[in-house]
């Protein structure tokens, strides 16, 4: 899920740096605020924590091996904020040191698996878990639906940032300059293996760690609300309008060019599968061909699209929470 | 000032799920005194150190620095705190908890860059630090590129550079070779020479008498057992073996 | 809580021991696969420690004006429209490199390895998608159950194809060159120049120090593992084991968080991000002639890459 360097367009990259700074500044305004000077050495001690278990290969059913983000994991255990600070310092060194994500993606990156990936993981995590006595299994469930959501959203969001790259960065002749693959190919390949594989993995890592701790160190679970004290689940909904907000602005931002396009080349360029793999990507967008609802402007029915899907998700949520919730 | 570096008066220490890991403990030590905190592991000492060094403040009793109080609400004070900082010094046991800096030369400028001294009074005493334990060539390493004897060397000199009056280490000699065991005790015999007050937490019984002149015993209920001269405590079998210092075997009681 | 030492997990998973037939290799390669990438973590960070202290071109350099520059560059690499362009950074690249000291063949290698295993197979079918004239084609073939499928490869699709390419090798190269020619302590003193915020330097310089930390601790769990390991486990054991110690990784990185916590406070850190360490910049004549160079470099070659024109 680490876009490289040269797969995202400069625009690109400006309106998702520009998406994060927000959330970086917030997120050390409000640490500080939890940690004081605790601040840099947890911050410092948990990046390395988030590094070190991405390298951890992790059996797979079928014999092969994935890895975890972690991102779930670390904001449950520490709340969403100091989350997001330790996920990008991980980015950042991975990038750096390991060409392991791009520099000039960093904000994409940044945007996608350390803000909304923890925000999404969090809240579900807090729907699910709310007012359960810390040793209940609502914690292990939360977490790991959390988790699957999180990672989803992250790939989701991915998919997306690349899958908009030929429509909107071409050249005349209709090469793609950055990310050649449009929406119909990348967001198939992308949820497909989130949605089946990665995010199974991200669950089952997350709740089991989550039972571990339960067992042997509850302590550190009982962490985050002694920082935040206890606090209101309306941010949660904030969060989600925040989020719901995002989508299209990320889009529009990206889209330096949209009013030069008429519909007939949207249209066009959204065809980009050939014909004879027509057969093939009918099977991938069955109710919603393409993306696109029939008779709406494109790019609203990508809004549209984020937030029938956000609040897919979250009456899901809401009612797996209400549903476990009850004893 | 103050003759006495610390007073104590029935200090206890519990963390926050409650369990206790000191009780009543009474101690006095005068400046320029060595003395040793003697006990197994789990006994407190290193706890004890760390209340010393104003990092835990006591649950119960009450403790002075230099006829101040030591409580969280006296080092909320700046100028108390600034004070404290420069005087005493703390040598930790896990080197690599001390040396957080990406070089040895930022690491030892961490304490003087806190206390606000300038650019070029820290160059010169990073410098200095340097050459006194003869480590100049490691000052652009990174601290994960030394050995645990250097490593125990810069954390030392991270401390020292700060001049501070009373030292306080939690076993300095653990996992060291006996090279670097020698040169560290070098270095401490030279810095109480020049008055400085050295409290060691230890149950290394090899070296405690190089390093200290007198000691407290801790045993396993987290409470001082014993006082008194070093060389006459660390004859007292039955003692070593109530505070779980000795091996029944080594010292032929069955 | 404390950070000293690191208790052993129980080896609980002996009592379930399972001798099950099948692939002999396959159980294990989790296990080998990820003291592997330790491994390699730990000696990428050594070997760019190592060519940052080699005399060469690049390394006499002032740090901030390398970032400065580095980051212009990877902007220009962005921009470019043109295969022919990126190709010639590429080059350029390698031959700032050469003058720096840095093994080729490993550089190549790195980058190779890197780029074309994930940008390169990423790439290969755009060549076939993408629509446009065609360059070369092959069939019709029939895949069971689809109707006649010619496959044709595209002048755009190779076009955008060796784009991805080089512009993804390009900017993987520029950074490899910054980071393996400048120290890293000093490489993220001189990201101030970038204006990132004091406090943010300082937790990326404590977490690059303490990734080795944990990332040995984490090799001997996975090392003491391998060692205790007399049967095969199943999956679910295995996976099991890897969230224990996962947690058990969190828990000790939090008490080693306390620790560091308490040693700045003894040194007298009052929670203020103080500017840290020496001034090790010194700007020479040599830095201003590098970073016109850098700039009439960036320039020209979007300059050219215009004047091939923007189709």
């Amino acid at each position: 899920m680490h876009i490289p360097d040269g797969y995202l367009s400069p625009a690109t990259c400006v309106a998702f740096y520009a998406a994060s700074a927000p959330f970086w500044y917030v997120a050390a305004q409000r640490t500080k605020r939890f940690l004081t000077g605790r601040m840099v050495p947890l911050l410092s001690l948990l990046s390395a924590f988030t590094f070190v278990i991405m390298l951890f290969n992790i059996p797979l059913p079928g014999g092969t091996t994935g890895h975890a983000v972690g991102g779930t994991l670390l904001a449950v255990v520490l709340g969403p904020w100091p989350a997001l600070l330790g996920v990008t310092v991980a980015l950042v060194i991975q990038a750096l040191l390991f060409g392991d994500g791009g520099i000039t993606a960093l904000g994409a990156n940044s945007f996608n698996m350390a803000i909304v990936l923890p925000m999404v993981g969090y809240y579900t995590y807090r729907l699910i878990s709310r007012n359960a006595p810390v040793t209940s299994s609502r914690h292990v469930v939360g977490a790991a639906i959390g988790a699957y959501l999180g990672l989803n959203a992250a790939a989701l969001l991915t998919a997306l940032e690349l899958g908009m790259q030929p429509l909107l960065f071409h050249s005349a002749d209709g090469t793609p300059l950055y990310a050649p693959y449009g929406l119909g190919v990348a967001l198939p390949v992308m949820m497909g293996s989130h949605l089946l594989v990665a995010g199974v993995l991200e669950a089952l890592i997350t709740g089991l760690v989550i039972a571990y701790l339960q067992r042997a160190h509850q302590p550190l679970l009982s962490l985050r609300e002694k920082w935040e004290g206890t606090h209101s689940i309306r941010a949660l909904w904030i969060a989600l309008g925040a989020l719901i907000l995002m989508a299209p602005l990320g889009l529009l931002a990206s889209g330096v060019a949209w009013g030069e396009w008429s519909a007939d080349e949207l249209e066009q360029q959204l065809g980009f599968v050939p014909a004879g793999l027509a057969a093939l990507s009918n099977l991938w967008s069955a109710p919603l061909p393409d993306y696109s609802i029939a008779g709406i402007d494109a790019s609203l029915g990508y809004v549209l699209l984020a937030v029938v899907g956000v609040g897919f998700a979250a009456l899901i949520t809401w009612g797996l929470g209400r549903m476990l919730a009850r004893p | 000032m103050s003759h006495w570096a610390f007073q104590g008066r029935g200090l206890a220490f519990s963390y926050p799920g409650g369990t206790p890991a000191l009780e009543e403990v009474d101690l006095d030590i005068a400046v320029g005194e060595r003395v040793a905190l003697l006990g197994a592991n789990g006994s407190g000492k290193s706890t004890l150190l760390k209340m010393l060094d104003a990092l835990y403040f006591a649950t119960g009793g009450e403790l002075l620095a230099f006829g101040h109080p030591l409580t969280e609400e006296a080092m909320a004070d700046d100028a108390w705190a600034f004070s404290f900082r420069r005087r005493v010094g703390l040598v930790f046991q896990n080197s690599d908890v001390q040396l957080f800096s990406p070089t040895v030369w930022d690491e030892i400028a961490f304490g003087p860059l806190q206390l606000g001294l300038s650019h070029e009074v820290i160059a010169e005493r990073v410098q200095a630090m340097l050459a006194r334990l003869g480590i100049e060539k490691l000052a652009d390493r990174p601290p994960h590129r030394l050995s645990g004897g250097e490593q125990k060397k810069v954390a030392l000199a991270s401390v020292l550079v700060l001049e501070p009056g009373v030292l306080l280490l939690d076993e300095p000699t653990a996992s060291l070779d006996p090279r670097t065991q020698d040169a560290l005790l070098d270095i401490l015999r030279e810095m109480h020479g020049a008055g400085g007050t050295i409290i060691t937490a230890t149950h290394d019984l090899d070296v405690v008498s190089e390093l200290a002149d007198r000691a407290y015993f801790l045993d396993e209920t987290h409470r001082i057992v014993h006082e008194g001269p070093i060389d006459d405590t660390l004859a007292d079998d039955g003692l070593l073996l109530r505070c779980n210092l000795a091996r029944a075997r080594a010292v032929g009681v069955r | 809580m404390s950070a000293q030492g690191i208790a052993p997990l129980p080896p609980v998973f002996l009592s379930r021991l399972e001798a099950r037939p099948g692939s002999p290799r396959r159980r294990r390669d989790f296990l080998a696969k990820t003291i592997a990438g330790f491994s390699q973590a730990m000696e990428n960070a050594l070997l760019a420690e190592g060519f940052s202290r080699r005399g060469g071109l690049l390394q006499g350099l002032d740090p901030r004006l390398k970032v400065a520059a580095g980051a212009v560059l990877l902007v220009s690499a962005a921009l470019v429209r043109h295969p022919a362009t990126l190709a010639g950074l590429y080059v350029v690249v390698l031959l700032l490199a050469a003058a720096s000291h840095l093994p080729l063949g490993w550089l190549l290698k790195r980058v190779g390895v890197a780029v074309l295993l994930f940008t390169g197979a990423l790439a290969l079918p755009a060549l076939f998608l993408t629509p446009g004239r065609d360059l070369l084609s092959f069939g019709p073939v029939q895949p069971a159950g689809f109707g006649p499928l010619t496959l044709a490869i595209t002048e755009q699709g190779l076009r955008t194809a060796a784009l991805l390419i080089l512009r993804a090798s390009v900017s993987v190269l520029l950074v490899t060159l910054l980071v393996f020619t400048t120290p890293w302590a000093t490489l993220l003193k001189s990201l101030r120049v970038l204006r990132v915020p004091q406090f943010f330097v300082l937790v990326l310089s404590t977490t690059h120090r303490y990734i080795f930390l944990l990332l040995r601790t984490a090799n001997d769990m996975f090392l003491a593992r391998e060692s205790r390991r007399v049967g095969r486990l199943s999956g679910t054991d295995n996976r099991r084991w890897a969230a224990r110690a996962m947690g058990h990784l969190l828990v000790h990185s939090y008490g080693l968080s306390e620790e560091v916590y308490l040693a700045m406070l003894s040194r007298g850190f009052r929670g203020e991000v103080t500017a840290q360490g020496r001034e090790a910049f010194q700007w020479q004549s040599r830095d201003s002639w590098a970073a016109v160079a850098a700039l009439a470099f960036a320039v020209a070659a979007v300059s050219i890459d215009a004047m091939l024109g923007w189709r």
